[in-house]
């Protein structure tokens, strides 16, 4: 066509508008692409918390995390506070990998490194068990209570929990291995059945397939997810990136802290959105719920 | 006509409009191509791959192999081939940037892992440099 255009017009002007014109019309379409798939992650992100299912609430959530250097540990803590403050009473599901050394912190070396995010980057998933820990009405943990199952893995009664929290990390572009693994165990995948789910996301800076593969997956498990919130790690790029991979290579006690500010950006979540966690839990907790027309979307 | 745009890939003097506006098409169709595939098939190892090679990988390598064809062929333009694939860069950039126009949660463009990517194109301009 454009050929044809050339040959008519003798010149290359009406051929190069139209083929601008194309790859105008050809960018906005794939922008209106990008605009509207997975249009209930945009509204997600919206920060509005949706209306939960209408089922008798015990005020009772469910924390799941899997926690390497203690950032999303902090994160889901924030959280439960918040629920807490709200009435809420919180039990923790810490999920453990079956193999824990694999996933050492700091690394044990750049092979185990390399190993981990080959394994991240063709979604290879790790057995993972899991213990459903109670905390008391002022939110202090009860080890000694807590449930493990005959094989490590502990079952939750739906009618135990009416919220699900739950948090992974983003490992080269997706959920973390341990996170991964229990969503492919059924007894793990049923944590979150009938249940309302927040989804949190803690990284480096790139949580967006993450997050879409966490709000799937719980979704695909029969629980509601009402509310995502996702948080990147403070500065700026690229120190950003290197600062993470100084950090998992020599973990918080051999970190340069001095450096810290100047050359170095902070591993873990700063006090902004730690805040806004915490308000999440309370906003969770006086969430809506919704009619039969919206539970059937 | 395919050696014609192959040629383009080593960005000819004589053609150096076309090459750029070839390779930059390519940027922009791959970051918009990540971004979109970024919510796609969740569960997809092959779409999850291509995700992580439209990070850190495709745009780089292909970037490196210009830079270094580019300045085997014509050694002394290596600067001004340097600064034409910054410049792709810098389209690269913008082009995951312009989809926050339209839906502010895509994240735009990775910055730290387009920084290491051009650690490898650049890397590889270095040595072409140094062997010609």
């Amino acid at each position: 066509m454009y050929g044809f255009a050339w040959h008519v017009s003798g010149g290359p002007s009406i051929a190069a508008f139209l083929a601008a014109g194309g790859a105008v019309t050809a960018l906005l379409s794939w922008l209106g692409l990008i605009r509207i798939l997975r249009s209930d992650l945009r509204v997600l992100n919206s920060g509005a918390i949706g209306p939960g299912l209408d089922r008798p609430r015990p005020r009772r959530a469910l924390l799941v995390y899997y926690s390497l250097s203690g950032n999303g540990g902090q994160a889901i803590e924030r959280v439960a506070r918040g629920l807490i403050d709200a009435g809420y009473q919180c039990d923790d599901c810490a999920v453990r990998p079956r193999e824990p050394g694999r996933f050492q912190f700091p690394f044990a070396s750049v092979g185990q490194f390399v190993r981990i995010m080959l394994g991240a980057l063709f979604r290879v998933s790790t057995p993972v068990e899991w213990r459903i820990t109670p905390r008391d009405r002022d939110g202090v943990r009860d080890p000694g209570r807590g449930e493990a199952g005959g094989d490590g893995d502990a079952e939750s009664d739906p009618a135990d929990h009416d919220l699900v929290v739950c948090l992974s990390q983003t490992w080269m572009l997706g959920v973390s291995a341990p996170i991964q693994g229990l969503f492919e165990s059924q007894r793990g995948r049923a944590l979150f059945a009938g249940r309302d789910v927040a989804v949190v996301n803690v990284c480096r800076g790139s949580w967006r397939r993450s997050q879409a593969q966490l709000v799937t997956w719980c979704g695909e498990a029969g629980g509601r997810v009402i509310a995502v919130s996702p948080h990147v790690n403070p500065g700026r790029e690229p120190m950003r990136l290197f600062s993470l991979f100084l950090f998992l290579a020599l973990g918080p006690d051999r970190w340069p802290a001095h450096l810290q500010g100047r050359w170095l950006t902070p591993q873990f979540l700063p006090d902004e959105d730690l805040v806004h966690l915490e308000d999440l839990g309370r906003r969770l907790a006086g969430r809506p719920v919704a009619s039969d027309d919206e539970v059937a979307r | 006509m395919i050696g014609g745009l192959l040629d383009l890939f080593r960005l000819p003097p004589a053609r150096i409009a076309e090459a750029l506006a070839l390779l930059a098409a390519i940027m922009v169709a791959a970051e918009y191509l990540r971004i979109t595939l970024l919510v796609v098939a969740p569960r997809s190892r092959f779409v999850h791959l291509a995700c992580g090679l439209l990070t850190v990988v495709l745009q780089p390598v292909l970037l490196a192999q210009v830079l270094y064809a580019s300045i085997a062929d014509h050694p002394e333009r290596a600067g001004i081939n340097a600064a034409l694939v910054a410049g792709l860069y810098v389209v690269w950039y913008l082009a995951g940037q312009s989809t926050l126009l339209v839906r502010r949660d895509t994240q735009g463009a990775d910055l730290g892992f387009m920084i290491i990517g051009a650690l490898i194109t650049f890397g590889t301009g270095a040595v072409a440099a140094l062997l010609h």
